[in-house]
């Protein structure tokens, strides 16, 4: 066992309980200790993983048996990961010590759905898949119920679990359809018996049916387990939870589930469609992934046309952007377009870490400031507030995809892996296109009636929280310097062959 | 293709975006300190293009027929072919100077912006360095960049400094230009993903559009010209696509009108220039007869509705609009002439729109109203202005002596003796003469708006007017100096011009041109 490899994920688990001791043994609480203790524990993680990266260490996967696999898109994806989780403790620090009664679970849960989605990420076997995903959704459920005063809370709580439920029942049932299939746990074992054994998952063509049809165990294992993972990112027709759950959570947890839970959840889609990233499969999944794509592009972002809440608004355009991630994972079934939708991909989703987060930073701002997360209560906001209106401001832009903000970049890459698929699929990329223009319709919106509208009554005196602006900084440094410097993710990127 | 790297061009480009970061540091509670600012930032913009201009040589030729000068050219995502490379050619210098010239006088033009000046002036200068980089671009990455770059700093000065309906106007302006440029944003995909080797370096592509291009089946090089074209025309702005332009502009402050159309037009028929004919050379001439009728359409039914307006700006508005018709008609005539003219034509129109947007303000700024039945007689309590004006007018008309009668002229010329063949020729011809008929509504409409402007009798409480201040006086003489000397000396642009129609010309494989 190769515990060096397994640095960050022990550093984070340990943060865990230190934050849980503290919490226990401090007499005499003071505000930010524990946002203080998490964010040490969790930048320490973070160093360490640039030092094994940048110190030439190499982790190699023997002794883990799949369980772990220390390639370069798991040091990708634990690196935005822990960034997501820093941000996250940064600005929820005031919103925390506001109105969190108990603060160490909070940040004790957000270190233990890191460490659960850290696992999802960089793992290669189907127990360890299940096990990390249930660490980071039971740690969620906790998490979205911690404002005990509020009943939308609790509710928002239920509804998550009852989702959660339902599809980590499916994912477990397609799981053991495979393992049954196939025999064996570990991805890179079942697909190379799928490469060698495909013949017997097809229905022998006959003299009535001339095309070659999938059998329905492989079929249904590989339905169920699309279906469990697309819960995870929010994909239209499994987003129903999203809006009531977005809403009712506290905020940093609505940013943490609309970050990392994301973000963890695509590295496991990654993965675990390579593992059917053969020729009897390809264009099963892919004309499902494509249909997800234009369902949750074009559904989440004319609902969110109509919303009134940030957080319901946020919740949709969330949706949304599972859409265009979907478009880059759609890419990944051909080989010609691979290695670009791989990077964009990687792009994508760390650009999408800072600017959610940096829209979510400014959002929490807002809402301490006007105490609603109702759009008309928010009008003039962007003038009295000009630093975090123009935070804002950018990270909208950038979700839209405009330049010079590094979403454009991320789009362009996304869009143009399915550009490289061929003429056959311009419709898609005409249809994620049209769909930028949708969401360009509700994000200038805000944009409208923070800078347009006159203020109304005046608000409390404004309080600047040192992290939550170190965190707003931080982002819009993010998304202005991968626009400019792009390189050294594309180069990270394109060392990546396999996902398994 | 002329590599230099020294950085002049790129200077030219983000100096104004440096202006910008100085307005977000400084802070000053003077009056006008913002404006004086953004006048240093921009003049020092207009200087150094005008470097160029020393720099630029108007002779050069090359082996591989590309006349790009001072490029700069430095990776950006190596491994995509992406490059920051800029460069000017015949048909981008003049617009490059033409920009940074209408900006540093639309800074003057808003000498009377005190509300939020810092934000404004941030904005405007972000927006000069957007449209410039646009002209220079060489690169289809940088190029649709920047063109998207312009968009919103255009959103903010519309929809925080315009007028009552101005909230509405911004979004329509915004939503035209995204669903156009999401078109171009797909076409420059296709290029480059669906063609060999990939590339987004327009000079690699613009030398080898043949051999890089053809490749693609014939139903994707259309439906690539159509879009591409689509998307520029909304831009341009081409009937039916026009509906943003009055609206853009009624609510506008004077400035950013004097900008949308004295540059931003010109963007869509650069692009038209750059990439429809650049790259589909085959097709352009295909489409000739088709560009001839859009354009003659936009001629007439711009000046019609010129002529139905009751709003002095609206009628500015649409006959920036049957202007613009002319360059689609120069564009359709192929030949040196022509082309020649639609370019010259890009640059008249920007300067001479510019003077009519800019009389539209000084008249709003003091009787508060530009709705013509309340106006009238003016020219009794502001002769300057009225005499200024009828000059102006005549240029917009096309009177003889002014730039505006070269370019048309050139167009009408080229348009009617075209180098088309068959059915194209013949309906390029009727065009021509069809569109000419347009002169004499574009006079009407002009010479009916000085009469309900500054002739006839005056309302009561227009009695204590002030004629032009210096400010404006200022702006005003500028662009009148420049329309007069092209319109005596055209050499003067049309030296630099014609290499680069020439160019254009020669990328046509085998016909005699």
């Amino acid at each position: 066992m190769d515990f060096l490899a397994l640095a960050p994920e022990l550093l984070v688990c340990l943060t865990a309980l230190l934050v849980i001791i503290v919490d226990l043994f401090d007499n005499e609480p003071k505000p930010g200790r524990l946002a203080f203790t998490a964010g040490l524990g969790l930048s320490l993680a973070l160093g360490v993983l640039a030092g094994l990266q940048f110190g030439g260490y190499a982790g190699s996967s023997i002794g883990f048996a799949g369980h772990f696999m220390p390639d370069a898109a798991a040091w990708f994806f634990r690196f935005a990961l822990l960034i997501s989780a820093l941000l996250t403790i940064m600005l929820a620090a005031p919103y925390v010590e506001q109105r969190i009664k108990h603060p160490g679970e909070f940040y004790a849960l957000i270190c233990l759905a890191t460490l659960g989605a850290l696992f999802l990420a960089s793992t290669t076997h189907i127990l360890t898949l299940y096990l990390s995903l249930e660490l980071l959704s039971i740690s969620s459920f906790v998490l979205v119920a911690l404002r005990k005063d509020q009943p939308r809370s609790a509710e928002a709580a239920i509804k998550y679990l009852i989702f959660g439920a339902v599809s980590s029942g499916l994912l477990l049932y397609g799981l053991s359809l495979l393992f049954g299939l196939t025999g064996s746990l570990h991805y890179a074992e079942i697909s190379s018996y799928l490469q060698q054994n495909g013949a017997q998952f097809v229905y022998p063509a006959t003299e009535t049916a001339q095309s070659q049809h999938l059998r329905l165990e492989l079929m249904a294992a590989l339905l169920m387990i699309l279906g469990g993972l697309s819960y995870k990112i929010a994909a239209v027709p499994f987003h129903l939870w999203a809006p009531d759950v977005y809403e009712g959570a506290p905020l940093p947890v609505t940013a943490f589930l609309s970050a990392s839970s994301k973000l963890a959840g695509f590295a496991a889609l990654m993965r675990v469609l390579e593992i059917f990233n053969v020729q009897q499969t390809v264009p099963i999944w892919s004309t499902i992934i494509a249909g997800l794509a234009v369902l949750s592009m074009t559904y989440g972002n004319l609902v969110a046309i109509a919303q009134q809440n940030i957080k319901r608004l946020f919740a949709y355009s969330s949706i949304a952007h599972a859409g265009y991630l979907l478009m880059g994972v759609l890419a990944l079934s051909e080989y010609g377009s691979r290695d670009t939708a791989l990077i964009g991909l990687f792009y994508y989703l760390l650009v999408y870490v800072f600017m959610n987060l940096g829209a979510f930073a400014v959002i929490i701002y807002f809402a301490g400031q006007t105490q609603s997360t109702r759009l008309q209560d928010w009008a003039g906001l962007g003038q009295r507030h000009p630093w975090y209106g123009f935070v804002l401001t950018s990270c909208l832009l950038s979700l839209t995809g405009l330049p010079p903000f590094a979403g454009f970049t991320g789009k362009f890459y996304l869009f143009g892996a399915v550009t490289l698929m061929g003429p056959q699929y311009l419709w898609l990329v005409v249809i994620g296109v049209l769909n930028s223009v949708l969401s360009l319709y509700y994000y200038s919106r805000i944009i409208r009636v923070l800078f347009f509208n006159q203020p109304g009554h005046l608000e409390s005196e404004a309080e600047h929280h040192p992290t939550l602006l170190l965190a707003s900084i931080i982002c819009l440094v993010g998304i202005l310097g991968l626009f400019i410097f792009p390189n050294w993710i594309i180069s990270f990127a394109s060392q990546i062959n396999s996902l398994i | 293709m002329q590599q230099s790297n020294s950085f002049l061009l790129s200077a030219v480009i983000f100096l104004p975006l440096l202006g910008a970061l100085s307005m977000l540091l400084l802070k000053s509670d003077k009056p006008r300190f913002y404006h004086w600012l953004a006048a240093v930032w921009s003049g020092l913009t207009l200087v150094l293009s005008c470097g160029l201009l020393l720099k630029y040589d108007p002779q050069f030729s090359s082996p591989d027929k590309q006349l790009f000068q001072l490029v700069d050219r430095l990776p950006w995502m190596p491994q995509f072919q992406i490059h920051y490379q800029v460069g000017v050619d015949g048909l981008s210098l003049p617009m490059v100077l033409l920009t940074s010239l209408i900006v540093f006088l639309a800074v003057f033009v808003s000498w009377n912006i005190t509300e939020r000046s810092r934000l404004y002036f941030t904005m405007l200068m972000v927006m000069e360095t957007g449209v410039l980089g646009v002209f220079s671009s060489l690169d289809l990455f940088l190029f649709f960049a920047m063109w998207e770059l312009e968009l919103i700093p255009m959103y903010f000065l519309i929809g925080l400094w315009g007028g009552p309906r101005r909230e509405y106007a911004a979004i329509k302006f915004i939503l035209y230009t995204m669903l156009a440029s999401a078109l171009m944003l797909v076409s420059f995909l296709t290029i480059y993903f669906l063609s060999t080797p990939h590339t987004f370096d327009v000079i690699v592509l613009l030398q080898n559009q043949n051999s890089l291009l053809a490749n693609l089946a014939p139903w994707l090089q259309t439906a690539l010209f159509i879009s591409l074209f689509l998307c520029f025309a909304v831009k341009l702005p081409m009937v039916p696509f026009h509906t943003w332009l009055p609206d853009a502009h009624v609510e506008a402050p004077t400035a950013i009108s004097v900008i949308l159309a004295g540059v931003l037009l010109k963007m869509g028929a650069y692009g038209i220039l750059r990439f429809n004919l650049g790259l589909f050379p085959d097709m352009a001439k295909w489409m000739a007869g088709a560009f001839a009728v859009l354009g003659m359409i936009n001629i007439l039914y711009g000046a019609l509705l010129a002529l139905a307006q009751t709003d002095f700006k609206r009628v500015i508005a649409y006959s920036s609009v049957s202007h613009m018709g002319f360059v689609l008609l120069g564009l359709s005539a192929w030949n040196a002439i022509g082309l020649n003219g639609a370019i010259l034509q890009m640059f008249t129109h920007g300067t001479i729109t510019a003077l009519l947007f800019i009389f539209v303000g000084v008249v709003y700024e003091r009787t508060h109203t530009r709705d013509l039945a309340a106006l009238g007689g003016l020219a009794t309590r502001m002769p300057l202005t009225s005499a200024l004006f009828v000059i102006a007018s005549l240029a917009s008309v096309g009177a003889p002596g002014m730039s505006g009668f070269v370019s048309e002229f050139l167009i009408f010329t080229g348009a009617y003796g075209n180098h088309l063949k068959g059915l194209p020729h013949f309906v390029t011809q009727v065009a021509t003469l069809l569109a000419a008929s347009g002169i004499i509504l574009g006079a009407a409409y002009m010479l009916w708006l000085t009469r309900r402007v500054f002739f006839g009798p005056m309302a009561e409480k227009w009695n204590d007017l002030k004629d032009i201040n210096q400010v404006e006086l200022f702006t005003v003489v500028i662009l009148m100096a420049l329309v007069f000397t092209l319109g005596f000396y055209p050499a003067l642009i049309v030296d630099y011009i014609n290499p680069a129609s020439e160019q254009l010309l020669s990328q046509l494989p085998t016909e005699a041109k």
